[in-house]
């Protein structure tokens, strides 16, 4: 479970934003997350409710954008979307790459009020 | 209502505390190595081979993770090497907080490698960078020849894998090529060693890996 430190962390990183901004009320936070994290929304969600229950982040929404797996061959310079995991060049075969995208864990924006 | 652009990694302080981490090592010459694995996979027993071979010829430092007890840094204990036990309280993966924190109670003038055991658990620490140049992910041969399929982000994150308990091969319906073809799949050109910790076989090819790494 480790989504608790996860939450933990988006709670403490949103908490010091709204006060540094004087912001009232926050409505929802919007997540960045690559296929990459291992991470599950509704776990990560249940954990957040948790964590803000009688703070000023109580009842706030998280939204969950899909970051695809990314690669762009080192052979070829194909750059292309990695489906179950499967990292080889969907044109040349190759199996050596660099990651483009997938290992996204970011507060993208909040939406406030 | 107005939307606010934040970008911020989640992860960012963990991130800044492996940086240093890696940054500090390099300075002092040791090569770490994070181990992974699901619980019961071998991994404190692959390290007693290994320090059983290395232990004359380098310095070794390990540090154990698990949820409760000291029972792992116990076993290594009986070895000439530095063991810090880190009792997690519950939590399910080593951050590099903890894991910085640990590097204190070792003398990093007198270190060679360190290995860093992760709690066994293959799915939370595989976003928690603890600073290693390798990670090293253990898998058993009772655990299914289809366990990389299962667990991709982890086995996409190794550098290296580890097949334990080969010597039950012969015991079990397992196809150990099926697993590596699924180890290959998730991660093409990942290294893949075949060990027995009980019987000791294999270890003396992981251990030459380590100290070709090492240099």
């Amino acid at each position: 479970m480790h989504e608790f430190g996860i939450a933990q962390n988006i709670f403490d990183a949103v908490s010091k934003e709204i006060e540094k901004r004087e912001v009232s009320k926050v409505i929802s936070i919007k997540l960045e997350v690559g296929k990459l994290t291992a991470i599950v929304p509704s776990a990560l969600e249940f954990c957040f409710e948790s964590l803000a229950e009688g703070t000023p982040l109580d009842g706030v929404k998280l939204t969950f954008i899909d970051i695809p797996l990314k690669m762009k061959c080192k052979k070829c310079g194909n750059i292309y979307e990695v489906e179950d995991y499967y990292c080889i060049c969907t044109e040349c075969s190759s199996i050596e790459y660099e990651l483009i995208s997938g290992d996204e864990l970011i507060i993208k924006q909040i939406e406030v009020e | 209502m107005k939307v606010i652009e934040l970008e911020k990694k989640v992860l960012k302080r963990n991130d800044e505390i492996a940086e240093e981490i890696r940054e500090l090592y390099k300075q002092k010459g040791i090569f770490t190595i994070n181990l992974v694995s699901s619980p019961g996979a071998g991994k404190t027993s692959i390290l007693e081979n290994i320090c059983q071979r290395l232990e004359s010829k380098v310095n070794i430092g390990i540090i154990v993770g698990d949820v409760e007890t000291e029972n792992d840094a116990k076993r290594l204990s009986k070895f000439n090497v530095q063991t810090v036990q880190i009792i997690t309280n519950g939590a399910c993966h080593l951050d590099a907080k903890m894991v910085k924190n640990a590097m204190e109670k070792i003398d990093l003038d007198k270190l060679d490698i360190l290995f860093i055991e992760n709690v066994g658990n293959l799915v939370c620490p595989t976003n928690y960078d603890l600073g290693e140049e390798m990670r090293i992910v253990i898998v058993s041969t009772t655990e299914g020849d289809d366990k990389p399929l299962k667990y991709p982000p982890m086995f996409h994150s190794a550098d290296v894998a580890v097949i334990n308990k080969i010597d039950l091969l012969p015991n079990l319906p397992s196809n150990i090529d099926e697993m590596k073809k699924n180890l290959l799949k998730i991660k093409p050109g990942l290294k893949i060693l075949e060990t027995s910790a009980y019987k000791g076989t294999g270890i003396d090819a992981l251990c030459d890996l380590l100290l070709l790494k090492k240099k």
